[in-house]
């Protein structure tokens, strides 16, 4: 289980990254959304939120009405944010859940993908 | 946590999700195909004992769906169920039939169209090719059909499709020929176990609801929504089956727009146009829905690592283009090899037999997780699931056997050709080139290392740095 602080860590490191990252913008130019992160085993929630496919931050708390719900545990949400584990494989192993449409739960994985496959190059 | 969604689908989106996947154009041709190995106008009868069955299957992705609420529900419980190569060789094999429908929408909404300007075999072949390039370029720019449009368009086929039935059944005054005595001299029974097996095509794909699960206001209503869907479907088809039966030649039965001929009967050329019309609103439904639920399974399969890299690639419109594309060019061959062959009828069948074949692995998998996984929580249990699942597991079995060895009314193994040959396919793709695909991405996480790690690492040092010069 990861602590509340290693959480944190990664999804500073990641809004840093996603923030730099052109291709992520360019991609998902169209994407708006809001999106919660549950986190099952610390009983704490984030808000991310996605204007024009930029990640403009993401806030501690559940704050407005979400598009998506990702819920997950600690562990898993920690390694996915810093890029060490994939997403995808996650979710069809069932070790994270969505509620929303398909189409953000793509996006938000894309995203994770785009920002894995531009740091594998670095 | 309880909080609601922006958006979220309520019971009329579940209900025309559902049948707007199931009821494709295809439909009038499996319910034509009924009629000919049925005693007089009977042959309704095989779609109602058909729907009777898939309560059995209602009930299995009722439980499944309820285990697993999510787009990847068949990976989750194929694999929890069984060994993770036969599952994936079966999912692989079973996406055979969205190639299938579609192709299929393509083909009977061309020859459809061609058949009301009065053209020739080309003409046919021109619409096929626009259609499935118009469908495959609004699916390579993201485009898709709103919620709305997609229920209204769904609710206005199958209320179109039905008053075209009655009225044409009104026509004949409802003088129907032995209606409840599908079985004679000439029609034994085995012609009504064989129009029960392909009957099971008209209700097919409509389980594929079961993948909105995450984006419905609660999960439950999915097997609501299932539940109606079938009935609306059984009803429909029914009374579709009943007109077709009463009032089409021989000839027209075996076109490829039985439809158009019922339509004909019902209201004259002004019948004929809004069945037309209404042909052609079932291809949005298909091309929509199938290409959108296709396409997003093999990103997420690819990125999962089960499928090629290129699979999980995005365009400008983070669209996945490769399933697209591949979806795509594989519908068009098939829709112009049944175009040049007129061989619609195997269509039925491989699409009649993959679906009961997935209905049994449905039911086989209620079974097994049952045993396996006893204590999970299972929001809809189905009524008997141990003595149940296993009698669909054999029912549908059976079932999916049948189809595949009967095209129409005769005996025919090419169905069951088409199935073994793509089955083998996905067997040596699983078996031999997915563990390389597998490896290679090992290698590549693990020549990246960890950057959790790396970060930890870093801090430490950090920490170990301030620590070493602090007097």
């Amino acid at each position: 289980m990861a602590t509340r602080e290693e959480l944190r860590e990664a999804l500073d490191d990641y809004t840093q990254r996603a923030q730099s990252n052109e291709r992520v913008r360019k991609t998902l130019k169209n994407w708006n959304s809001v999106i919660h992160l549950d986190v099952t085993d610390l009983g704490i929630a984030y808000t991310m939120t996605i204007v024009n496919g930029e990640l403009t931050d993401i806030q501690d708390g559940a704050v407005g009405t979400p598009d998506l719900i990702v819920s997950g545990k600690s562990e898993d949400l920690t390694n996915i944010f810093w890029g060490d584990e994939n997403p995808a494989s996650n979710y069809m192993q069932g070790a994270i859940t969505t509620r929303g449409s398909q189409e953000d739960v793509m996006r938000l994985d894309a995203m994770a993908m785009l920002l894995y496959l531009d740091a594998e190059k670095k | 946590m309880a909080t609601q969604l922006r958006r979220a689908l309520g019971l009329r989106s579940v209900v025309s999700t559902s049948t707007g996947l199931a009821f494709a154009a295809i439909d009038y041709l499996a319910v034509a195909s009924l009629v000919g190995g049925v005693a007089g106008d009977s042959a309704w009868l095989a779609v109602v004992i058909a729907g009777v069955l898939l309560l059995l299957v209602w009930g299995a992705f009722s439980e499944l769906n309820g285990l697993f609420p999510t787009a990847a529900a068949i990976r989750l419980y194929m694999a929890k169920a069984m060994d993770d190569r036969v599952a994936l060789t079966i999912t692989f094999t079973y996406l055979l039939t969205i190639v299938l429908v579609v192709a299929a929408d393509a083909y009977i909404v061309g020859s459809a169209i061609a058949y009301v300007l009065g053209g020739a075999l080309w003409v046919a072949i021109v619409c096929i090719v626009a259609l499935l390039a118009l469908a495959t370029l609004s699916n390579l720019r993201g485009i898709r059909v709103a919620g709305n449009v997609q229920d209204i368009a769904t609710y206005t086929v199958l209320l179109a499709s039905a008053v075209i039935a009655i009225m044409a059944l009104a026509r004949g005054a409802f003088a129907l020929r032995t209606p409840l005595n599908p079985v004679d001299a000439s029609h034994p029974i085995t012609n009504l176990i064989e129009a029960v097996a392909l009957a099971i095509f008209v209700y097919s794909a409509f389980e594929w609801v079961t993948t909105s699960a995450e984006e419905t206001r609660s999960p439950q209503l999915i097997p609501r929504g299932m539940l109606i869907a079938l009935g609306l479907l059984c009803g429909v088809c029914a009374l579709l089956t009943l007109g077709m039966s009463h009032l089409l030649t021989h000839a027209q039965l075996t076109t490829a727009y039985p439809q158009l001929f019922l339509a004909e009967h019902a209201a004259g050329s002004v019948g004929l146009f809004v069945m037309l019309v209404v042909t052609m609103l079932t291809a949005v439904n298909t091309f929509n829905g199938a290409f959108l639920t296709a396409s997003r399974f093999m990103y997420a399969t690819a990125r999962e690592g089960s499928l090629p890299p290129i699979f999980a690639r995005l365009n400008t419109w983070a669209a996945p283009w490769a399933p697209i594309l591949a979806l795509g060019s594989g519908s068009l061959v098939c829709a112009i090899v049944v175009a040049l062959t007129g061989a619609w009828p195997v269509l039925v069948a491989t699409g009649a037999a993959l679906e009961a074949m997935i209905y049994a692995v449905a039911g086989f998998c209620v079974w097994r997780l049952r045993r396996t996984a006893p204590d999970q929580e299972r929001p809809f249990r189905m009524l008997l699931a141990g003595p149940l699942g296993l009698l669909s597991c054999v029912l549908f079995g059976a079932l999916a056997l049948i189809a595949s060895v009967t095209v129409g009314t005769a005996t025919n193994p090419a169905p069951l050709i088409i199935i073994v040959v793509v089955g083998i396919l996905a067997a040596l793709y699983v078996l031999l080139a997915l563990p390389r695909i597998r490896r290679a991405e090992a290698a590549r996480r693990a020549a990246r290392g960890s950057r959790r790690e790396a970060a930890r690492a870093a801090k430490a040092q950090a920490q170990q740095g301030v620590g070493d010069s602090t007097p």
